[in-house]
């Protein structure tokens, strides 16, 4: 991913990959923003210095699909199963299961989003209906 | 609020009697205090006079000199009142994950503007804003992670996976007018997110499993609604939610109520007695045996004496009633619509108790109905079937549900104008 061009040009475009970040809790994965600096001149030479200012996108819900909270579900639904066997009122099987509810309310609201994501001026519409854009004609 | 007070004499002035007439004077006046209207006695020269009023400080200065007989003389009172910026808080108590409940999108509806996500934060974030309005959910107070919580044996709805001190820390900043930063609980991956800033809104909503668990959170709520599905419409609604993907089974949905039953009954459920509005959803009456959970019967429990709520009635407060509203004048369709008022007591609370059991079917229905239901706060008539129509994709607008949140919607943005204009009044009071 990493593509460093230099050119004798005035401005250049500078994409780096973005530093491993050593916070436990945050993996960033991919650029969302670099600034360009143009080059400064000095004298006849003309010296090409670039500021490259990367700012890295938090790994988010766009990174994970609707089949990975599914299989999330579905790994959690077993786990909780197993759990269970053995003592149906213990406090594992309870958190196995609260783990299983939790991930399966988010799989939900995924598809919800992944239902209004489509269009979004569906999803726009949905909440605001009465805007010009959104009134619908009928007879 | 303390006032220093640096008033030396007292003075003798006649004050513009029009203007401070209506003050609320608690003035403390050191040396010989004169009347207010009195005129002409000895002129010693005023130093500041120093007032409270209704908690904020004023001083005034003026001259000293001679008065005359029939010289009126207008003091300048100069009131460092800070503009009071006040935030509005509703407590949301919820099981149905935070933010993105059809609750929230008809409340926010009602203050208009649609609420969205922060922007350029994090994607995962659980925060709605809106014009007027932020919400918070309070799963991002969680002190111990997914992974936390199955290490120490704990489930989401324990106290013990809750950081509480933040919780009242940030929610009392917010109120008083200053920006947090607020951790984010990540629903995917199960971790706590680095966190987010949070700006005062003119009202803040926190919804989550426990709005009104601990005390001190609960003296900050100006509002509180506690959301109570009974079991057999949460089986069903689940049925409807997970039925249609794979692996799910209708024994693992009634053992995932089961298991999480003993931890709910005990954290969640005692916060319905401190809850100013409960709406209670259960199976109908109108259908024997039903078990869809289509048709729902559905209360709103008011607590009477709350602060700038009066709980809605339909023909008289107080008096008990039965009423079916189909009939010569409204045909419906069958199961019908059933409606009961009455007052009741709830956990040792005085409330009031409006039911509807039964489904909408058409325009003319909601319009009638409303018509009959009064102190429903609305700024026209027909705005409960306007926003009824508005979004009547959302679950629940044809039913109790539906009509309830609006209403309790519209409850909540009649608090929050009469708390607006309680402090106006107030400033307004200060100014001479």
């Amino acid at each position: 991913m990493a593509s460093l061009a230099m050119a004798s040009s005035s401005s250049v475009a500078v994409f780096a990959p973005a530093p491993v970040m050593t916070r436990p809790t945050a993996v960033f994965s991919s650029v969302s923003c670099v600034r360009m600096v143009h080059p400064q001149r000095f004298g006849a030479r003309r010296r090409t210095s670039l500021a490259v200012v990367a700012m890295a996108k938090p790994q988010g819900s766009g990174v994970e699909t609707q089949d990975d909270i599914d299989a999330k579900v579905a790994k959690s639904l077993e786990e909780a199963k197993e759990t269970c066997k053995e003592d149906e009122t213990s406090a594992p099987c309870a958190v196995a299961w609260d783990e299983y509810e939790e991930l399966a309310a988010e799989a939900a609201h995924a598809r919800d989003r992944k239902k209004l994501s489509q269009d979004p001026l569906e999803a726009y519409c949905a909440d605001n209906p009465e805007t010009d854009e959104c009134r619908v004609y009928e007879d | 609020m303390a006032c220093t007070s640096g008033a030396a004499a007292a003075t003798s002035s006649s004050f513009s009697s029009s203007s401070l007439s209506q003050l609320q004077l608690q003035s403390h006046f050191h040396g010989q205090q004169s009347g207010l209207a009195s005129s002409g006695t000895h002129a010693e020269s005023l130093r500041t006079l120093t007032m409270r009023v209704n908690g904020h400080c004023c001083s005034s200065g003026g001259r000293g000199g001679g008065f005359g007989l029939g010289r009126r003389r207008a003091f300048v009172v100069t009131c460092k009142v800070a503009p009071v910026k006040k935030t509005v808080v509703i407590g949301l108590a919820a099981d149905s994950g935070c933010g993105k409940s059809t609750f929230m999108r008809r409340l926010t509806s009602i203050f208009g503007g649609a609420a969205k996500p922060p922007r350029g934060g994090n994607p995962d974030s659980n925060t709605l804003i809106s014009d007027t309005t932020t919400v918070i959910c309070l799963d991002d107070y969680h002190s111990l992670d997914r992974y936390g919580r199955k290490e120490k044996a704990v489930t989401a709805l324990d106290p013990r996976a809750n950081n509480f001190d933040l919780m009242y820390e940030q929610v009392k900043a917010l109120k008083e007018g200053k920006s947090v930063e607020k951790p984010i609980y990540n629903h995917v991956s199960g971790l706590l997110d680095p966190p987010e800033t949070i700006l005062p809104p003119k009202i803040l909503v926190i919804e989550g499993l426990h709005p009104m668990y601990d005390e001190r959170v609960r003296s900050l709520l100006d509002f509180s609604i506690y959301l109570d599905i009974s079991d057999d419409v949460k089986f069903a609604w689940k049925i409807q939610r997970d039925m249609a993907e794979r692996g799910h089974s209708l024994e693992s949905i009634k053992a995932s109520i089961r298991a999480r039953k003993p931890d709910f009954d005990a954290y969640i459920d005692p916060q319905k007695q401190y809850a100013d509005a409960v709406i209670q959803v259960l199976p109908t009456q109108l259908i024997p045996d039903d078990n869809e959970g289509k048709v729902l019967r559905v209360r709103m429990v008011m607590k009477e004496g709350v602060k700038y709520f009066e709980p809605v009635y339909l023909f008289d407060e107080g008096s008990t009633i039965n009423w079916i509203p189909c009939g010569r004048k409204l045909t419906c369709s069958y199961p019908g619509i059933k409606f009961f008022y009455g007052p009741d007591t709830y956990y040792g609370n005085e409330v009031s108790v409006l039911e509807m059991d039964g489904q909408f079917d058409k325009l003319d229905e909601l319009i009638y109905v409303e018509s009959h239901l009064s102190n429903i706060s609305t700024r026209f008539y027909g705005e409960i079937t306007q926003q009824m129509l508005k979004h009547g994709d959302f679950p629940g607008s044809n039913n109790g549900t539906g009509l309830f949140q609006t209403i309790a919607g519209l409850k909540i943005r009649n608090v929050y104008e009469r708390i607006l204009a309680d402090e106006r009044s107030v400033l307004n009071r200060a100014k001479i």
